[in-house]
């Protein structure tokens, strides 16, 4: 074989499966895919709320852009939320948000939302060491590009299915939408909600007892209020859980309000706090709130928002 | 299995050792000196290997008798991880000085050429383990582009990439579901899942070796062939002329021959042979699972040679041999078998969950099959748990179909005595573009590429 023969066949292949693969993963790959891979496919965002699967699925940016659609913020605010596995405070979501980031905003709204359980760390790291964090292995911290569509290195790295279950595998009851909200909706019959509040009573427990406050990440949650003030206003939110779930977390780290009150102070920034509302909402699982209630509670944080700004 | 930038250094230790040691083999007449000098250079490796990869399961096993007698042991654990590739670059460096020490092959005087030969990364961190015979003369050798070399390389370790991401990381989830829990389940999802783990560590470690030999064909080297179908061997024998061939060969020439191999009494081949197979197991890992699944096939060799001639006896009087077609399946699915039940103790996390799945696979069949029909709400387990093993029917089927795939190409190389890239080689060009275009298709899409690492990494 000669060289013009090896290289004419080669490119053929590869640019006939390059196409393919494109227009594929292009036409099938959207929100009913995973949980995360839609946030890695939007360009760069001017506003951003960030913290675990709390904000992921309890606020929604249409409620928060609808009321704020006329005030001093430079776009719409993107929900770049993920899990506590994936996105609690810390070096990898850092780095992930300052990619997520456009550099030029400066009029940006960031709503930065806390939990006792996004500032703990397992008891076993007793140095408390961002490099046996356990998000270190998750997609969050390893992914180079955030802005990408479609994004074949999350389709190839971290989707964990063969390319071509974008095209059938699309679980109905969970959908991300194009703004970064998660959409949950599974059984709300009284037996299912109450079978899944104890199981994640019992998980949080048993996480509880093995965690303890992290200096380290909480170090990481006040380097990303000092980032995202550089681009905009930032506000920390503590969202409403499940009255179980506040018991816990009480129990867990009864001064984390404090905590934040002070990151607040340091900083000049609001500290918007549901805590004391929480069994005032109708949650799916005692963590998370039922999309309905999410509506509500982002709707309360823009007006709350918008009143601090006029 | 671990990379740190630090243990660089054992790796050179051991080059620079072996490459003093070859050279001063060749210079040295003096049969005790030369002795002397070969020692050195293999203690030298395998006490790395000891102490990397056995010291902590000795201290372990020393901490396990002396509790026994109410002592206590002071020997503390050592807080190392293995190396990367360590066994396996280990073994081709002690190759290199005991064939220079046999006279067979001259010490290499470039340190360099040297070090490639120990170092070279296709096969650097899980094999084949090479000879220096077929080596070290092709570093020597000066290397012109060869386009259909290259083509060929690509195949290869497209072949490759097909059984690693397509089939073994597709297997793994399904094993995984079932070996890292094995006492929930009872029954069929323990046979399937050990059926499918055959694959798995046949797809994952051909996968590797082939796209170890592709990316060597590429740069022009030719690598040794570590696999040759060994799921069609009709003999736990010939299974080990087909698998792992670059160890299995390895331990022939170096351990097995030496302790006089089948030229000395019977008990005492009996003897080399479990010996050997024992010490095998024992190169997989230190654990005894590995030691048991290496005893296991030293003991099917030896029953398989105790029997051969009764069995061979027992085929010509029931009228087998007349239906050799039937005979040669009866005796690959047997082989299968055999080897299947040793993957066991290979894949098992511990002995006892071990000994659990081989008690239970008999267990539970009736339910399972009801469960599996019924597959309602009432069932004891769902389809998911029993036969798709935490997978879906589509995962579940591909698998099926792409295992049956590539026996179907086994079966035509086993036939034309050749591979299918040579046998696709009679057909017009763009047959062959259309077949590889397609055929790459299905690697892209079916390929599952956020998975598991190679499984003999870490060896």
């Amino acid at each position: 074989m000669n060289k013009k023969t090896f290289f004419f066949r080669l490119g053929i292949i590869g640019i006939l499966i390059s196409i393919v693969v494109y227009l594929f993963t292009k036409k099938t790959a959207d929100g009913l895919c995973d949980s995360y891979y839609m946030r890695f496919t939007s360009s760069k965002q001017n506003s951003l709320i960030v913290g675990t699967s709390r904000s992921a699925q309890d606020l929604q940016p249409e409620a928060i852009n609808t009321i704020l659609k006329n005030s001093k913020y430079e776009s719409t605010v993107y929900n770049f939320s993920f899990t506590l596995d994936d996105s609690p405070f810390g070096p990898g979501y850092y780095n992930a948000i300052k990619k997520k980031l456009n550099g030029n905003s400066h009029r940006g709204l960031f709503i930065v939302t806390v939990d006792p359980w996004a500032v703990s760390t397992d008891t076993s790291n007793k140095n408390d060491d961002p490099d046996i964090f356990f998000e270190k292995r998750s997609f969050v911290t390893k992914m180079n590009f955030v802005n990408m569509s479609p994004n074949f290195e999350y389709i190839f790295r971290f989707y964990g299915k063969p390319l071509i279950a974008l095209a059938y595998k699309k679980k109905k009851s969970v959908r991300l939408h194009d703004d970064g909200w998660l959409e949950v909706s599974p059984p709300m019959d009284s037996m299912s909600v109450l079978a899944r509040i104890k199981e994640k009573t019992d998980k949080y427990t048993s996480v509880a007892n093995s965690s303890k406050f992290s200096l380290t990440r909480y170090f990481y949650l006040e380097k990303i209020i000092e980032l995202l003030q550089q681009h905009g206003d930032v506000f920390l939110v503590r969202l409403p859980v499940g009255k179980e779930m506040s018991l816990i977390e009480k129990k867990m780290m009864p001064d984390f309000d404090k905590k934040v009150e002070e990151a607040s102070i340091k900083y000049n920034i609001q500290y918007i706090n549901f805590i004391n509302e929480s069994g005032n909402f109708l949650t799916i699982d005692g963590n998370h709130l039922y999309k309905s209630e999410g509506y509500k509670i982002s709707q309360k944080i823009a007006l709350l928002i918008s009143g601090k700004n006029g | 299995m671990f990379f740190k930038p630090v243990y660089i250094l054992i790796l050179a230790v051991t080059i620079v050792i072996d490459y003093c040691a070859g050279l001063l083999l060749e210079r040295e007449q003096s049969l005790p000196k030369k002795k002397y000098i070969l020692l050195l250079s293999i203690i030298a490796n395998v006490g790395f290997l000891g102490i990397f990869k056995y010291f902590n399961f000795f201290n372990h096993n020393i901490s396990g008798l002396l509790s026994v007698f109410g002592y206590a042991n002071a020997i503390p654990y050592l807080n190392i991880l293995l190396p990367i590739g360590l066994s396996f670059h280990t073994f081709q460096a002690m190759s290199y000085t005991i064939e220079v020490y046999r006279g067979n092959q001259k010490a290499e005087r470039h340190f360099g050429i040297y070090a490639l030969y120990v170092m070279f990364y296709p096969q650097l961190v899980a094999g084949p383990i090479e000879r220096p015979q077929n080596m070290l003369h092709q570093f020597h050798e000066r290397k012109y582009i060869d386009y259909q070399r290259i083509a060929d390389g690509l195949k290869l370790m497209a072949w490759g990439m097909f059984k690693k991401v397509v089939i073994a990381d597709r297997l793994s989830v399904m094993v995984d579901y079932v070996y890292d829990q094995p006492k929930h389940f009872q029954g069929i999802p323990l046979l399937l899942a050990t059926l499918f783990f055959s694959f798995q560590i046949f797809c994952d470690f051909s996968g590797y070796s082939d796209i170890a030999l592709g990316s060597a064909k590429v740069m022009g080297y030719d690598l040794m062939v570590n696999f040759r179908r060994p799921y069609f061997s009709a003999s736990i024998s010939e299974f080990w002329k087909r698998w792992h061939i670059s160890l299995s060969t390895w331990f022939r020439d170096y351990l097995y021959i030496p302790l006089g191999g089948n030229r000395v009494i019977k008990w005492r081949w009996y003897y080399n042979l479990l010996l050997v197979f024992i010490i095998s197991g024992f190169w997989h890992g230190a654990s005894w699972n590995f030691v048991i699944w290496g005893a296991l096939h030293g003991i099917y060799l030896i029953v398989g040679i105790m029997t051969e001639n009764t069995r061979s006896k027992f085929n010509r009087v029931i009228g087998l041999t007349k239906f050799p077609w039937l005979l040669g399946t009866l005796k690959i699915t047997t082989t299968f078998i055999l080897v299947s039940f040793a993957w066991i103790f290979f894949r098992a996390e511990n002995l006892s969950d071990a000994l659990y799945i081989i008690k239970n696979i008999p267990l539970g069949w009736g339910r399972g099959i009801h469960d599996i029909i019924s597959d309602s709400l009432v069932a004891f387990h769902t389809r998911t748990d029993i036969l798709y093993l935490g997978a879906d029917f589509s995962w579940f089927i591909t698998g099926i179909c792409f295992i049956l795939f590539m026996e179907i190409v086994h079966m035509i190389e086993e036939r034309r005595k050749d591979n299918v890239v040579n046998i696709l080689r009679a057909y017009p060009a763009p047959i062959r573009m259309t077949l590889y275009s397609c055929f790459l298709v299905v690697v892209v899409f079916f390929g599952i590429f956020s998975r598991n690492q190679f499984i003999y990494f870490q060896f």
